[in-house]
């Protein structure tokens, strides 16, 4: 594995050979260089961690390069630096990517098979946008056919004004789309406003994704459209638009752990979602903050974690030549992230 | 001001449509930064690997961003959205680009120009 680096903070025309953001081998200042700097036929796979306060603000598409399921390209938010990858809510002081309003852009756009994004951050910003077709956060392109993979990734709409092209968070043609959030995609000019779309003759699988205030959260527009685990919360017109096969799946808007404040965190004492899924651990074990799942798997990107209960009792303490005397008790409540 | 990453060196793929829709060769734009991004020490931060950096005196992020636009087609595909036909529809045309200025992005990968004179050497592919 080749391990490149993505730094906002560092400046243009470095190597990308370390996290540094000073000298020769600095890290590249932008996801869109990297993937300039290294496009490639593989003949290893080639990873890329982002890190960095700074808002990345030109799209990435992945296109030009070869790969193979031995040989495949993974982009992902830094999991060592403190800048690196979210937490499952959207932070300015974790790599992210904000692409301005203009026609027929894009966040990251995956258009070689065999390539990954995971705990990546995107907004796209759309106003008065008349041309250019949807604009897509993450967009899994349906010319590429093999094991295109987004998980624990935000998409996040910023729209306003009137616009007559569609915007969605996730448009997962062919790929897997996993543990992943989309929210604010909703605009009363534009009907096509969706935090999770596919739209092609090919299958989109979308596992355990939440989508929040959308215009319609999941929609199929075509092709085959695969939700397990999925949950539309205070959508403006479908949780599930169109023909989708759905498994343990929710249109109810559960109890988050701070919606107002755009925590999509299911609250630990959320029953609506929590516990209402379907275990897929043969296929993968985590949540959105990268935290185990355990049965039963809840509905959504997130999973209650339950902290670790003191025990309920009191422990009592034998002291020679005295009674019993009571030293510790505990009752604290669980509490979820 | 702001500053033009341009591609130094050809990608290629083996398969000629990648090739086109996907590779960036030299003299492309890549992207754009703002002003602040690269002090010009060149020094303590060398502009390494395939890429010259241009500051473009009396531009803008803005202006220059617009240079990155790939080559499409209107209007197919899924939500009648773009397909892309080349990675660049601009790039720099190196027969407009003067030998003093191709010396100076051999040797230091870096130069200063006015937006005036950038504009003078990019042109779209398709026209050339």
């Amino acid at each position: 594995m080749n391990t490149r680096y993505v730094n906002t903070a560092s400046s243009a025309g470095g190597n990308g050979t370390t996290n540094g953001t000073a000298g020769a081998t600095r890290a590249y200042a932008s996801m869109a260089e990297w993937e300039a700097a290294r496009q490639a036929v593989l003949a290893d796979s080639e990873e890329v961690q982002c890190c960095g306060t700074a808002a990345d603000t030109t799209s990435c598409t992945v296109a030009g390069w070869t790969t193979t399921a031995s040989f495949y390209i993974s982009i992902v938010g830094n999991p060592t630096d403190t800048n690196g990858a979210h937490a499952g809510t959207w932070s300015t002081s974790k790599y992210r990517m904000e692409i301005a309003s203009a026609a027929g852009t894009n966040g990251v756009w995956l258009a070689e098979e065999y390539s990954r994004v995971a705990s990546i951050q995107v907004q796209v910003t759309q106003a008065n946008v008349v041309a250019g077709g949807g604009r897509f956060c993450y967009l899994i392109d349906e010319f590429a056919t093999s094991d295109m993979r987004v998980e624990q990734c935000i998409a996040k709409g910023v729209v306003s004004g009137t616009n007559t092209v569609g915007l969605a968070g996730f448009f997962g043609n062919n790929g897997v789309v996993r543990n992943c959030l989309a929210y604010d995609f909703v605009n009363a000019a534009e009907v096509d406003m969706n935090g999770f779309l596919t739209f092609s003759s090919l299958t989109g699988t979308y596992q355990n994704c939440t989508g929040h205030n959308c215009y319609d959260a999941f929609k199929r527009g075509g092709g085959t459209m695969v939700a397990t685990n999925c949950g539309a919360a205070a959508f403006t017109h479908a949780g599930f638009q169109g023909t989708i096969t759905q498994t343990t799946c929710s249109s109810t808007t559960p109890t988050f752990a701070n919606e107002a404040g755009d925590d999509f965190h299911l609250a630990s004492g959320d029953t609506t979602w929590k516990g209402q899924g379907t275990d897929l651990s043969g296929t993968f074990t985590i949540d959105i903050d990268g935290e185990t799942r355990s049965a039963p798997w809840d509905i959504g990107a997130d999973e209650v974690i339950v902290a670790a209960t003191p025990m309920p009792f009191p422990v009592y303490q034998l002291v020679r030549g005295r009674s019993f005397s009571v030293v510790a008790s505990g009752m604290t409540p669980p509490s979820g992230t | 001001m702001a500053l033009l990453l341009i591609k130094a060196v050809n990608a290629t793929n083996p398969d000629p449509v990648k090739d086109q829709r996907g590779c960036y060769k030299q003299w492309d734009p890549v992207t754009v930064y703002e002003d602040s991004q690269h002090n010009g020490d060149l020094v303590a931060n060398p502009i390494t690997g395939p890429f010259y950096l241009v500051r473009v005196v009396g531009a803008t992020v803005a202006d220059l961003r617009p240079f990155l636009d790939p080559e499409f087609i209107e209007a197919v595909g899924p939500l009648g959205r773009r397909q892309v036909t080349r990675r660049c529809a601009w790039g720099f045309e190196p027969a407009r680009i003067p030998q003093n200025i191709q010396n100076t992005l051999t040797r230091d990968h870096y130069i200063e120009v006015p937006f005036t004179t950038v504009q003078s050497f990019l042109t779209r592919k398709a026209a050339r």
